[in-house]
């Protein structure tokens, strides 16, 4: 799995398609708040991801370095967001960081 | 050399473009993008303007319809740009009301001025890491901004992200630090807070 991690409008899914050549079906955005709410729990629900994307891309926007936000909804969010994209990262093979349509090979195993 | 670069604020991305239009082409030219409000603006300006003194920037005032530069300026100039950020400001909220074919428009005229200078810096700002989903309008802008970035970024030999007075190079590394190795001391004086490339490294 290639996770792709960048602020918002960063062309992480023209990344996906145009350099990783990945088709649709392919790449998939982490729906973090879905995540939170697995029933299944958010490991088991992370590793389900991994599993479906294996050969694929997760696509996350990195939304860490905003101000906190006063929202406990919303902060609850960035931390999750967080949380998973550090999970997300040690099990992908490897992680780019898009930053205005460039790719960074963060890691690369 | 055409070179992006972006960042957070108060970052060092401007110091880092002086230096690198400084150790390009003979004629220098900072194009100013903002036109002040408010007093916070007018000291921002000035403040910028101190930094750029000693120089020999030529300051071009160029706020909308920035492919007008072609006309203004040698295409042997060394150009700084700054910021993509303030021009998009300008042209998407400054003329009442708002107006949505701002973003395409001004991509369209940067990547006019990119094809008309080859030695030119390009600075905006990175506004895309916030947990917040803003109002209709900021998220506009921020899209708008992006899409200018993106256009630029692939447009350019260089691509740079500022960081805390690093650079880290997306793009075109070497030739930054081949650029910056020959202006040497006519890269100007107390900018020597600009450094990289930064390495990237993890734990696994």
């Amino acid at each position: 799995m290639v996770l792709l991690i960048g602020g918002a409008y960063q062309g992480k899914a023209a990344y996906a398609r145009d350099v990783l050549g990945l088709a649709e079906d392919g790449v998939a955005r982490v729906d973090v708040q879905a995540l939170m709410e697995a029933p299944e729990g958010e490991t088991a629900a992370l590793e389900a991801l991994c599993e479906a994307y294996a050969d694929g891309a997760l696509l996350l926007e990195d939304i860490s370095c905003g101000v906190v936000p006063v929202d406990a909804r919303e902060r609850a969010l960035r931390e999750a967001s967080g949380r998973f994209g550090a999970y997300l990262a040690r099990r992908a093979a490897r992680v780019i960081r898009v930053f205005c349509g460039m790719g960074m090979v963060l890691k690369d195993a | 050399m055409r070179i992006f670069l972006s960042g957070g604020c108060k970052n060092g991305k401007s110091t880092l473009a002086q230096r690198l239009c400084a150790c390009q082409g003979t004629r220098r030219a900072y194009v100013a993008t903002m036109r002040p409000r408010d007093a916070e603006d007018e000291a921002r300006i000035r403040r910028h303007q101190a930094e750029r003194e000693g120089w020999g920037f030529e300051t071009v005032e160029c706020a909308t319809d920035i492919a007008a530069l072609c006309g203004w300026l040698s295409g042997s100039a060394s150009v700084l740009l700054d910021s993509v950020t303030a021009l998009l400001a300008e042209e998407m909220f400054q003329r009442g009301g708002v107006d949505a074919g701002a973003p395409a428009r001004v991509r369209d005229g940067l990547l006019r001025v990119a094809d008309a200078f080859s030695d030119i810096v390009f600075v905006s700002d990175f506004l895309f890491s916030d947990a917040r989903r803003y109002d209709t309008l900021t998220e506009a802008y921020r899209r708008g901004l992006a899409l200018c970035d993106r256009a630029l970024a692939a447009r350019c030999d260089a691509v740079l992200e500022v960081s805390f007075g690093q650079w880290i190079a997306y793009k075109g590394g070497d030739g930054v630090a081949a650029l910056l190795a020959k202006g040497g001391e006519s890269a100007g004086n107390g900018a020597g807070a600009v450094h990289g490339p930064a390495r990237v490294c993890g734990l696994g």
